[in-house]
């Protein structure tokens, strides 16, 4: 249980970091804001389409690590009945 | 008239309906009825989810947003994704070990305290509400643009349809509909956009800003809605007439806030950093605390799968949220008048006749997209009755699990009459932002007691009521003073127009110092609860 927190914790704060900064950023570097990347400006390819993906990804990782976790947590409950 | 438009809505209805009675042969007991016997595989509950998710306020607000404001309301759509992967990573599988029909049976099963059942009953029904009359309001708005009829009889004509449909099915018929309507909503958004990008580079990519700000393409005569003042000279009334030339900028109207030069491109223009965080948090933590969408959760058959069925829903929900974007931003070049009526909600309505023009391919793109917002309103509020009517079925009428499909109907016939009723009277209410404020609330009650409940054993029933009541009423206050009550301005205006900044940290503090200083009342069989919240299923415990 402590380790699924733990995960659960630092996952949300990767997606925290990555996304909550990003309207501190705009407020701080307006440039960063009025940029262009393909003729498009970058706050709305950031939040408009890179952000889904992303959020994809960290659930992604996600399940497979919780997964990963209940198989170990599986193993060692079961080894000593052997 | 677009004469493919009531065809095609009866169709939805029909087939919405159709399915709805296909279900009903496989509905025996009341437990089917509530949670479709917990047999629905992964892949269909991902679309019904999704489907349930996708209401009025992301097939027709997002865009409409974006076409007012700009980037900054792109942060709706990414919160309302990334809530999931908050429910993903806090709540999903321990919330499905735990067995819980409803938000009410977890505070029973987690803390034994029938109090805290009565509260969180009320909040559902609140929440629920709140969500619901939103969604019947978008029908008749929408009902109203397309065909020109009465807002009443859409609002009451959805609202029947969806009343009908749960009372006979139940959720399992409710599974296999939204899972259709899913991808009917994908489809009404996706098809639409590829021609609208074409006919776009086939007028030679005209500027979505242009030096002088939004102008009109083609000579376009607008009625005035509302009595305002142009440009801060002109003053114009109700029903008035105005013709624009094409090339013209379109006029500031008084009645209407958008932002009508390149600014709109920029970020930090519509609210400050603090409303901004503020909407962050709502929508981030606000959608594992709808009832709706937990009710959901209880349709897999075991944690794993929740797990894996969230994750296939973040996916879907995502895939649609690439779209109403663009309609925002094409809505700009082919449909600047909606900046002068104030009714940017119909831009994913109307853009495709406007952008296309009035020939057949545009009339039945015209059709598929108010088909597919026929099904968002369809879908939202089918999820949301049959949550709220589990609630009153189990926690109001206290049939128990035992009670019979009867009650049950009865239970949906109340839960329905309220919204319906405060839908048809209470007057123009902003779709996106009403259904934000439900995701406040929803972040400042439930989303604490799941947490904490789910994560801390020291949680108890007088902290968890003491942090629903201070967190959710505050913002439920908050709410009730936004909507009904005057307007206000400056900080008093951010900090109850945007509550969740304060308010769920707030509830969190109050749950966790009202838990500790009466540890005491901690239930005496906690650790064998954590247990079954946590331990995976393969050790069949």
């Amino acid at each position: 249980m402590r380790a699924q927190l733990a995960l659960a914790l630092r996952l949300s704060l990767v997606v925290a970091t990555g996304l909550g900064a990003l309207p501190l950023l705009f407020a701080v570097a307006p440039a960063v804001g009025g940029a262009q990347v393909f003729g498009v400006n970058l706050p709305w390819l950031l939040l408009g389409v890179a952000s889904f993906p992303f959020l994809v990804g960290v659930g992604w990782a996600y399940v497979r690590w919780a997964e990963h976790n209940e198989r170990d947590f599986t193993a060692v409950i079961r080894r000593p009945e052997q | 008239m677009n004469p493919y438009v009531i065809p095609s809505l009866i169709l939805v209805v029909l087939v919405t309906v159709g399915i709805g009675a296909y279900g009903l042969r496989f509905a025996r007991t009341t437990s089917d009825f509530l949670v479709a016997s917990r047999s629905v595989s992964p892949s269909w509950n991902a679309a019904a989810i999704s489907g349930e998710y996708l209401s009025a306020a992301s097939f027709l607000g997002i865009a409409g947003l974006v076409l007012r404001y700009g980037v900054d309301v792109l942060w709706y759509p990414v919160g309302f994704a990334a809530g999931y992967l908050a429910l993903l990573l806090f709540v999903a599988a321990p919330l499905r070990r735990s067995g819980a029909f409803t938000l009410p049976d977890f505070c029973q099963v987690r803390l034994r305290s029938p109090l805290l059942r009565r509260l969180a009953t009320v909040f559902v029904m609140f929440i629920g509400c709140l969500y619901l009359v939103p969604q019947l309001q978008g029908a008749g708005l929408t009902f109203t643009t397309v065909t020109g009829g009465s807002y009443t009889w859409g609002a009451l004509a959805v609202g029947l349809v969806v009343t009908a449909n749960v009372a006979l099915g139940g959720m399992r018929a409710i599974t296999f509909v939204q899972a259709f309507q899913y991808w009917l909503k994908l489809t009404a958004l996706a098809v639409p956009v590829i021609f609208l990008i074409l006919q776009w580079q086939a007028d030679g990519r005209p500027a979505v800003t242009p030096p002088v700000g939004a102008t009109f393409r083609t000579v376009t005569t607008v009625t005035v809605q509302q009595d305002a003042v142009l440009d801060g000279t002109t003053s114009v009334k109700r029903g008035d007439e105005l013709t624009f030339p094409a090339g013209a900028p379109v006029p500031a109207v008084s009645s209407v806030d958008a932002h009508l030069g390149a600014g709109w491109l920029l970020p930090g223009r519509e609210g400050s950093l603090f409303a901004t965080y503020s909407l962050i948090l709502a929508t981030f933590l606000g959608t594992m605390g709808l009832p709706h969408v937990l009710v959901r959760f209880y349709t897999n058959p075991d944690g794993a799968s929740a797990r894996r069925t969230t994750l296939v829903v973040l996916a879907l929900v995502g895939l649609f949220y690439l779209l109403p974007t663009l309609y925002g931003v094409l809505g700009r070049i082919y449909t600047p008048q909606l900046l002068i009526t104030g009714r940017t909600d119909a831009v994913v309505l109307l853009l495709p006749e406007a952008a296309l023009g009035g020939g057949a391919l545009g009339q039945l793109l015209g059709a598929l997209v108010t088909a597919g917002a026929l099904a968002a309103f369809l879908s939202t509020s089918s999820g949301l009755l049959t949550s709220v009517a589990g609630v009153v079925f189990t926690d109001v009428l206290r049939a128990g699990r035992g009670g019979s499909i009867r009650d049950f109907r009865v239970a949906t016939a109340l839960a329905a009459v309220v919204p319906l009723a405060l839908s048809v009277y209470v007057a123009n209410m902003d779709v996106s932002r009403v259904v934000g404020l439900a995701f406040a609330v929803a972040a400042s009650s439930f989303c604490p007691l799941l947490v904490l409940g789910i994560w801390w054993r020291g949680l108890t029933d007088v902290g968890a009521a003491a942090g629903i009541l201070a967190g959710g009423g505050a913002s439920m206050a908050a709410v009730l003073v936004t909507v009904l009550g005057p307007p206000l301005s400056g900080w008093p205006a951010q900090l109850v127009g945007q509550p969740a900044a304060w308010s769920v940290p707030l509830a969190f503090l109050v749950m966790v110092v009202g838990s500790l200083l009466t540890s005491k009342r901690v239930p005496a069989d906690v650790g064998a609860l954590m247990l079954r919240l946590h331990a995976p299923e393969s050790l069949r415990l």
